[in-house]
């Protein structure tokens, strides 16, 4: 793929659109698509996530992305990841990638923590001696009650998941991290020293992407903010700008878009 | 606090990555039903395999913890299963079968349930573990791969009941059974292909793990399973489906130089009244090429299928 690229670009977003094809049922069947053979139609509802979205972003930076539910901030992570494929335009992305999504790192919840850690690094790409050198850093890390580490995770709080989930996602050494809401269950202390792991990886001129509803998290980390609404891009800059005029607007219509789901 | 990690990332133009999987630049342009590099593709996939592997292994663990005889499982469900069908054939036959029938028999419905149980499992194994596909990017073709090694090590156990049975039926021990070993490779290949094109289809049709069962019970009575070949040949409306039935060549091959067959001293051959002793049947080369050419096939529509429309799955769950 021929493309220029500057070397100390992260991520390059280029009119990027990212529309689900869904279908009224929730759980497509045979039935229901010979029903639907039958009379000749095709229930296909299109919710555009994303619409036209462009923006660049220079290693050594945390984004915070802001936006009400719905605003398509998780999916946009999604495809930066590399899970979603836009369904317009071209997402470039330069460097290795970490995710922390909402719904922690695809953990068996069967597993104790230390086969998770050992399963998380597999998905990721690293070796078992790599894991093995990383373990004893992630573990101590998280922080977690003694003996935690080897129970299956069924047994841990909220709160420790996300730790272990955290520490796993920062410890694979990614140049860029993509977080989700992770910091949300996590206490007062372990934000503070997640801060401050994230500020040391952007030191090293790593990247951070950091999504949330929550405007405290984004005002104390990032650098720099996007404000999304309803899949478009409505402001870029200074994150203290970004909040005023995100408070401002949702102080307009607050109640329009409190009902709809997160995506 | 930990110390700062002392790995410097590596500078950019020294990285050009190829798949989404690797460091470096990626690309990602609209594609949803296309597909990737296969070179790079299946060069990530095999990075993976140990992520495959312990996936495999916490599933398996997972199955049995809760029962009483635990991993005996494996060796008791296929026994239990074995009875079933012997039971089942002397009723219909009238009269008892011998011990080289037992001997065919379980050979057959091992392997068959081999195949059907990696198809089955790795049908479902998409959409269960939806939560892996949401959060990481990796080839998908790991998780019905998966399945399939599932499928694998739950069968090996079964073969210290084949052998036993192999003995016990006075089969000839001839270095025609070294035979199996190509006869399984194809075996594993048509499954794997089997396990991916389902395991794509489930995702937009999830009617289809209601079907499998009852389709994988009409195929087991067309293949050579409770029939011998040669009875399956000698059928008339069976006849036809010799080189239709995949598993015809494939399951075909594997019982008959599994077990041999018969020489009668009464009846006919292989229904003999009785026996008198049991020859070998070389392996057919016209069904080892068959087999090969059906698995080739198969793999690659499978796999190719669900690799195009893997991309679609993150949207779809």
């Amino acid at each position: 793929m021929p493309s220029v690229f500057e070397d100390d670009l992260a991520i390059s977003c280029q009119n990027v659109s990212i529309t689900y094809r869904t279908t009224f049922e929730k759980i497509p069947t045979f039935k229901s698509a010979i029903v639907r053979l039958g009379r000749g139609e095709r229930i296909v509802r299109l919710v555009p996530a994303v619409k036209d979205l462009s923006f660049d972003l220079y290693h050594g930076n945390v984004l915070g992305i802001i936006g009400a539910n719905g605003a398509g901030k998780s999916t946009l992570l999604r495809a930066l990841a590399g899970i979603l494929p836009p369904t317009e335009g071209r997402i470039l992305v330069n460097g290795k990638v970490s995710t922390l999504l909402s719904l922690g790192v695809g953990f068996d919840r069967r597993l104790t923590g230390r086969q998770n850690i050992t399963l998380g690094g597999l998905a990721s790409g690293l070796s078992r001696p790599e894991i093995k050198e990383r373990a004893e850093k992630i573990i101590d890390f998280a922080e977690l009650p003694e003996g935690f580490i080897d129970m299956p995770m069924r047994t841990y709080s909220a709160g420790m998941g996300g730790r272990l989930a955290f520490s796993v996602a920062v410890h694979l050494e990614p140049d860029i991290l993509l977080i989700d809401e992770a910091l949300s269950a996590g206490d007062a202390k372990f934000k503070e020293k997640a801060a401050a792991k994230m500020a040391e990886l952007c030191g090293q001129a790593r990247t951070i992407v950091l999504v949330s509803h929550g405007l405290g998290a984004i005002l104390e980390m990032c650098n720099d903010a996007i404000w999304m609404d309803k899949g478009k891009l409505m402001m870029r800059g200074d994150p203290d700008d970004v909040a005023d005029a995100y408070t401002d607007f949702l102080g307009v219509s607050r109640t329009a878009r409190s009902t709809m789901e997160d995506v | 606090m930990t110390a700062p990690s002392s790995a410097a990332p590596v500078p950019p133009q020294e990285r050009r990555a190829e798949t989404e999987f690797s460091s470096g630049v990626h690309v990602y342009e609209p594609h949803r039903a296309g597909l990737p590099k296969l070179k790079p593709y299946f060069r990530e996939l095999w990075a993976r395999r140990h992520f495959a592997i312990t996936l495999a292994h916490t599933d398996m663990r997972a199955a049995h913890t809760a029962t009483f005889f635990g991993q005996m499982w494996l060796i008791i469900n296929p026994l239990l299963l074995a009875l079933v069908y012997l039971l089942l054939v002397d009723v219909i036959s009238g009269r008892p079968q011998g011990l080289w029938y037992f001997s065919h028999l379980l050979s057959g419905l091992f392997i068959f349930y081999f195949i059907s149980g990696g198809m089955i499992q790795g049908s479902n194994i998409v959409v269960q573990e939806g939560g892996l596909i949401m959060n990481q990017a990796f080839p998908r073709l790991l998780l019905p791969l998966t399945s399939v090694y599932v499928a694998v090590r739950r069968f090996l156990p079964t073969l210290s009941i084949l052998i036993v049975f192999h003995f016990l039926s006075g089969t000839p021990t001839t270095i025609d059974l070294f035979w199996l070993i190509p006869i399984f490779v194809e075996i594993v290949f048509f499954t794997a292909g089997l396990a991916s094109f389902f395991a794509a289809v489930q995702v937009y049709f999830r009617d289809m793990s209601q079907f499998l069962p009852y389709f994988t019970r009409i195929w087991l009575y067309v293949s050579p399973v409770i029939f011998t070949v040669a009875q399956i040949k000698h059928k008339a409306k069976l006849a036809q489906l010799e080189w239709l039935n995949p598993l015809m060549p494939l399951l075909g091959n594997w019982t008959q130089v599994f077990a041999g067959e018969p020489v009668c001293r009464t009846g006919v051959a292989p229904s003999c009244k009785t026996i008198d002793h049991i020859q070998t049947v070389g392996v057919s080369y016209h069904y080892l090429a068959a087999g090969f050419a059906w698995a080739a096939v198969v793999f690659t529509i499978g796999a190719l299928y669900y690799i195009s429309r893997e991309r679609d799955f993150a949207v779809r769950l």
